[in-house]
């Protein structure tokens, strides 16, 4: 699919070991025509002739995200997100769907695999109760990777009252394996909003992470053993409201009084999103627009 | 695998798994893969399904350009009870030896 791409620059290629042509002189070479694994120029080349192809058949791309594209009107609506070949497509637009099939197939030789089961290491199921999303494989194979599979379970993320620090005195653990371990949590938080604070916590000791953190980290993992099926319900028949909720801790911080402010957004009763915000500027800024008690 | 674990406790469905992991190598050259039947077939369709899309044209190389090299790379497709899918062969180009605005921009 990869390979649909159409090549602008002049590439040349030597012939494919073990297939030269008794005809074939020495001096022969590939000239390129289409886009192959492991050209620089491959992902744009697909990337432009997918765009130019979606457009072309009326679609829009998104401002906000490049890899989503729709079509449609307010009554009815098609959604199509890409990730380098896989797409997800959406709609409420039953024919407007086929159509598209039908011209990815013809273009692409693309086939459609029915309802979306796993995409990106997230595992999405149905049920009589709504649409969940998980990453159990994702977590299974985490601990299996990070020899944890027979631990002892536990069930809390961290510690009550610990506070981490980095101190020049203490026993370094291993950078890499550290930065590798939070970002494979990082991922998981996709569908596993609980890790955010703990995420919050051992992230910032990434460069220079001690015995001490990287034990936080192994009880995570632990904690991850007693639930690795884990998610988020997206109900039924709750309507699709989007709620938003804020809460704000005033010059919290103890070290530059600072002010932490979170938020958490839901989508028809499902996390959509969280963050938090540790800025005195930044909350001084928008504490008029979001009319919020301090 | 005999040698670093036990089969007992896996499921049968990874029983055949593992079976089949450890009774086909995947070949790491092309010299090897040609001997084996299936590989070269693997080998061969790749090279039919290439030439069918006009990947490329058959040229003299012009003087002063540099042509970048190229590999095979073989790998098994399962099946989701792990049965053997396909046999797959990917003919990569070597990318890394290109150079930014002299082979792209």
């Amino acid at each position: 699919m990869f390979l649909h791409g159409d090549l602008q620059e002049e590439v040349y290629m030597e012939l494919p070991p073990g297939c030269m042509l008794q005809t074939q002189r020495s001096t022969q070479v590939y000239k390129l025509r289409k886009s192959l694994y492991g050209l620089k120029q491959s992902p744009r080349a697909w990337c432009g002739k997918f765009i130019k192809f979606i457009k072309s058949i009326g679609y829009k791309q998104s401002n906000s995200d490049h890899t989503l594209f729709l079509k449609g009107n307010k009554k009815a609506i098609t959604a199509l997100i890409v990730y380098v070949d896989d797409m997800i497509v959406t709609e409420n637009d039953h024919e407007e769907k086929e159509t598209l099939q039908i011209h990815l197939a013809q273009e692409f030789k693309m086939k459609s695999i029915g309802h979306l089961k796993y995409f990106l290491d997230i595992e999405v199921s149905r049920s009589k109760e709504g649409i969940f999303l998980s990453q159990q494989k994702y977590a299974l194979d985490l601990l299996k990777e990070t020899d944890m599979t027979a631990c002892s379970p536990v069930s809390t993320h961290l510690e009550e009252n610990l506070k981490l620090s980095t101190h020049p005195q203490q026993i370094h653990t291993n950078k890499e394996r550290y930065q590798r371990l939070v970002g494979r949590l990082m991922y998981l938080a996709h569908t596993r909003p609980d890790l955010a604070y703990v995420l919050s916590v051992i992230s910032q000791f990434m460069y220079s992470p001690s015995e001490e953190h990287i034990k936080v980290v192994t009880r995570v993992l632990r904690n991850l053993k007693s639930s690795p099926g884990k998610g988020i319900l997206f109900k039924k028949g709750e309507n699709l409201n989007i709620e938003g909720y804020t809460d704000a801790d005033w010059a919290g911080s103890i070290k530059d009084r600072q002010s932490t402010s979170g938020y958490l957004t839901f989508v028809g009763g499902g996390i959509w999103s969280l963050g938090k915000v540790r800025n005195k500027k930044w909350w001084l800024d928008h504490r008029p627009k979001l009319n919020i008690e301090v | 695998m005999n040698n670093f674990g036990s089969y007992h406790r896996l499921s049968k469905e990874n029983k055949t798994f593992m079976k089949q992991l450890s009774a086909i190598s995947i070949p790491n050259s092309v010299q090897e893969a040609l001997k084996d039947p299936k590989w070269k077939e693997a080998t061969n369709e790749k090279m039919r399904s290439l030439q069918k899309n006009s990947t490329w044209e058959v040229v003299d190389l012009p003087i002063g350009k540099i042509p970048v090299g190229c590999r095979w790379v073989f790998t098994i497709k399962h099946k989701m009870d792990g049965t053997i899918e396909r046999f797959k062969a990917r003919l990569v180009a070597k990318g890394y030896t290109q150079i930014y605005e002299i082979d792209y921009t």
